[in-house]
């Protein structure tokens, strides 16, 4: 008994919990997280470890020197997250006593608004091709107009090359097309009405998430600043701004 | 591997191995019925399940509890008690089990095996506890991780690192356990001297003996006991019974108890021994010829003692567990005593005419010379364990028809001639052998040392003859020669009963005083500082040696090319450059500033590479070339 209280104390003794975030977390949405436990012991192992993260556990069932599982995690409430101890507990050796103890880790998070679909994104793009529509630009892209033909590049896919033109010069050809373009929009946050807060930040944060994946030009003004949804660092900076309101 | 079906594995094999441990110990309906039940329960596992309701295991294991409390009684509580546990083991492991039946599993082979540990009292005892110790722990463990969560899998390599790692468990709990043992209470009746209720296992002597007895006693080769005690020349005899009535085919002891003798002993050498007798299931306590005295220490208590006239010591209740006892005896052949003659020389009815004659033939003018006649005679005889005389007439057949005989047929013919020629005599039961280890300083005494001698009544005393040819000592060393790893075991086997049996109450008392002594003492003790110094000064030599030794071998067991990268890192901080964590090698020769220096470095760096990355494995020649080469740019 008394042995395997010891071998029980020793075994959650002497080991490091490292928890990994990814760089974007949303409220309310599953995410990977990495756990990571290294055994500092010299000559035991760490057997059968659950380390409890809030409410989600993970099991280790030996740690020689370092293991790392990846297990979903999510996070209630938007804003500020902070995780400055996780609890890992054993049974082992024989099942009869459950061991815990508490490990500093460091995790400071801001976590961004639950996206939630809406169709503000939609609602802006048929306000605005009302009265333009599809703007097609003069660059070469993929989706446009052909405009112009020149000799295949070994890099371009099949599907570019123009089979007629090819078979009328013997060598192949390939078709250029033109860019298909979008008017930049801009939306003014403030603007913007919904029943609650909540509502409004999820909604924007689905615009934006879906506007960064589209060729939409999307801008978002907020106070005095505005931010260019596509580029990567400007979106965050805008999430993080919401995230904290 | 799937937890569940290691943990399920796992316990059936330490249930067949407890199975096979006691199967000797248990009747043939038990024997039969667990194994049929295991075998159920293995084909329900691993082949088709069956389902079997739990309710009609619980009633058959409450019956199986009803029927062991009617049949046990008080002679012999073990076996009943064995059986029954092992046929709930074996219902137990019918069940569909979650954590507390294993656990109760656990339970009932931890229970058989202490049941096991009355019933088997040899040093293979220790090997199984420490067996068990060790696959219980297993078992345990592997049962906490299937209770963690009962879907885990776990990798052959996993698998190895828990056996090899957790082992520590029971490597700290042996000890633990010995130190236990030695400071747990420990009571002055044995609370187990429970009789395991055999006679199966009972050889030797009994109260009388047939002729062609003793034959079938030395066949076996078990030891009956150890006596520790100095070497004395030749051989030693052990006195156990005396008989005096032959009936023409056994002989009998028909002297009443209450006749009291007055003994005068020579002057001769004594012997102070202890004995350490296995269980015999008998009363007889074996003495070195003659006895004086024999004390049975805290077993007096248990088996009371009784010294009687014949010189011949037996206890109240038969031996049956391993005892000790310590004994002084007259290393003499003779001593007087007065005891009335008419008990000792009877002759049997029937005795035949040939006999008669034949024995008159050796009358001389004195007894000595008759018994001395007697023996020349028989020593011309044939000394032989097989084709012995059997039937009617065994002891004409032996001395005129056959003439070959063991050792009963010698001593029963001197001592009915010394009785034709009205000489009292004798027969004398025990054991006689010469075989001494001179590690443990002990003789050993076996089954087929057993003996029959003679003693004839001369002028008030009684005088020890051995009429057996003296070939008879070779004659049984070819029965089983000890080997040289025989009787290493059988040393460390008698160390082993020493320990177990010399420890009792009043040594465990004197260790609580020993050690609260020194711990008062050390409270009182004015430190002596040159002492401690000096102690200091050991411990600080051994460690360092001890630290020494962990870093040879550490370094020897480390292979050649991790050995020549520290060397690198050694000799580059020489050079002046400090290899950084994050950086290769080559980067950090490249940052030595002596050009030829740097270049030799090179040459040494890419090598070791080559090994390193490469699939050859450096051996050593290569090794210490690099290495020369190394120690040589600095």
């Amino acid at each position: 008994m008394a042995l395997s209280g010891f071998i029980g104390r020793r075994n959650i003794q002497g080991i490091k919990v490292e928890i990994e975030f990814p760089p974007e977390v949303y409220a309310n949405t599953d995410f990977p997280i990495k756990i990571k436990v290294k055994n500092r012991k010299k000559f035991l192992p760490t057997f059968l470890l659950r380390v409890y993260i809030e409410n989600a556990s993970v099991l280790f069932l030996l740690v020689e020197k370092e293991e790392e599982i990846t297990t979903n995690f999510k996070i209630d409430k938007r804003g500020s997250f902070k995780l400055d101890k996780v609890n890992v507990c054993s049974v082992f050796p024989f099942s009869f006593f459950i061991r815990c103890q508490t490990y500093k880790v460091d995790v400071e998070k801001t976590v961004f608004p639950q996206p939630k679909r809406c169709d503000l994104l939609e609602k802006l793009i048929d306000s605005i091709s009302k009265k333009k529509g599809e703007k097609i630009t003069d660059k070469p892209g993929y989706e446009g107009d052909i405009i112009s033909i020149k000799d295949y590049t070994a890099s371009t896919p099949m599907k570019f090359i123009h089979w007629k033109a090819s078979a009328k010069t013997d060598s192949l050809k390939e078709k250029e097309l033109s860019q298909t373009g979008s008017t930049p929009i801009i939306v003014d946050f403030d603007k913007l009405s919904y029943k609650n807060l909540e509502e409004k930040l999820s909604c924007i944060t689905y615009t934006v998430l879906k506007a960064s994946n589209s060729d939409i030009e999307l801008y978002i003004k907020y106070k005095t600043d505005i931010f260019y949804t596509k580029d990567k660092n400007q979106r965050l900076r805008f999430l993080n701004i919401i995230a904290n309101l | 591997m799937n937890i569940e079906k290691l943990v399920k594995i796992n316990t059936y094999l330490v249930s067949g191995l407890i199975y096979v441990l006691v199967f000797p110990h248990i009747s043939v309906i038990y024997k039969l019925s667990f194994l049929f039940l295991f075998i159920v329960t293995l084909y329900r596992d691993f082949f088709r399940d069956l389902y079997i309701p739990r309710i009609f295991l619980n009633i058959a294991a409450v019956i199986l509890i009803v029927f062991m409390a009617v049949r046990t009684n008080i002679n012999d509580i073990v076996t009943p008690v064995l059986e029954t546990l092992l046929l709930l083991l074996s219902l137990k492991l019918l069940e569909y089990k979650k954590f507390r039946d294993y656990m109760q599993i656990y339970l009932l082979i931890t229970l058989i095996f202490a049941g096991y540990s009355i019933l088997s009292i040899s040093m293979v005892f220790l090997i199984y506890l420490i067996l068990f110790i060790f696959l219980l722990n297993f078992s345990i463990i592997l049962l906490t991780y299937y209770n963690e969560d009962n879907r885990v899998q776990l990798t052959k390599k996993q698998l190895q690192t828990i056996i090899t790692k957790s082992v520590v468990i029971p490597v700290l709990s042996i000890p633990l356990t010995a130190l236990l043992f030695l400071f747990l209470p420990r009571t002055n009746y044995p609370l187990l001297n429970i009789m395991p209720g055999q006679s199966k296992g009972k050889t030797g002597f009994s109260d009388n003996v047939s002729l062609g007895e003793v034959s079938s006693i030395q066949e076996n080769n078990q030891t009956v006991f150890r006596v520790s005690m100095e070497k004395i020349g030749g051989e030693v005899y052990f006195r156990g019974i005396t008989f005096n009535m032959f009936d023409g085919k056994s002989w009998k002891n028909t002297i009443p108890e209450n006749i009291k003798s007055k003994k005068t002993f020579p002057p001769a050498k004594t012997v102070s021994y202890t004995v350490y007798l296995e269980p015999t299931y008998d009363t007889y306590l074996f003495t070195v010829d003659v006895p004086y005295r024999v004390d049975l220490g805290q077993n007096r208590l248990n088996y009371y003692p009784y010294f009687h006239r014949d010189l011949t010591v037996t206890t109240s209740l038969p031996i049956t567990q391993k005892i000790k006892y310590d004994g002084v005896s007259i290393l003499t052949d003779r001593y007087e005593d007065d005891t009335p003659v008419g008990y000792f020389l009877l002759l049997p009815p029937d005795l035949s005419k040939n006999v008669l004659n034949y024995a008159k033939k050796f009358k001389d003018s004195d007894d000595y010379k008759t018994a001395d006649n007697i023996v020349k005679e028989l020593f011309k005889l044939e000394y032989s364990l097989a084709d012995l005389p059997t039937g009617e007439n065994q002891l004409e057949k032996f001395l005129f028809v056959k003439k070959r005989g063991n050792c009963e047929y010698f001593a029963t013919a001197m001592a009915v001639m010394l009785r034709i020629n009205n000489i009292p005599s004798r027969v004398v039961g025990g054991y006689k052998t010469s075989t001494y280890n001179d590690v443990g300083k002990y003789y050993l005494v076996k089954e087929k040392d057993a003996h029959l001698w003679v003693e004839a009544y001369i002028n008030g005393k009684w005088v020890r003859f051995d009429p057996t040819p003296p070939i008879r000592t070779q004659v049984i060393q070819t029965i089983e020669r000890p080997s040289k790893l025989k009787l290493l075991y059988d040393t460390i086997n008698y160390y082993y009963n020493v320990f177990i049996l010399n420890y009792d109450f009043s040594k465990q008392m004197a260790l609580y005083k020993t050690v609260g002594s020194k711990i008062s003492s050390i409270r009182k003790i004015d430190i002596d500082k040159q002492k401690i110094t000096i102690y200091l000064i050991y411990i600080v030599v051994i460690l360092t040696v001890v630290s020494v030794l962990a870093l040879i071998y550490r370094y020897m067991t480390e292979s050649y090319e991790k050995r020549l990268v520290r060397l690198l890192i050694k000799q580059l901080k020489k050079a002046g450059v400090e290899k950084r964590d994050n950086e290769g090698f080559e980067e950090s020769v490249m940052k030595i500033e002596d050009l030829y220096q740097r270049d030799r470095f090179l040459k040494v760096v890419r090598d070791v590479e080559s090994y390193i990355y490469g699939k050859r494995k450096m051996d050593k020649v290569e090794f210490e070339k690099l290495k020369k080469e190394l120690s040589g740019i600095i």
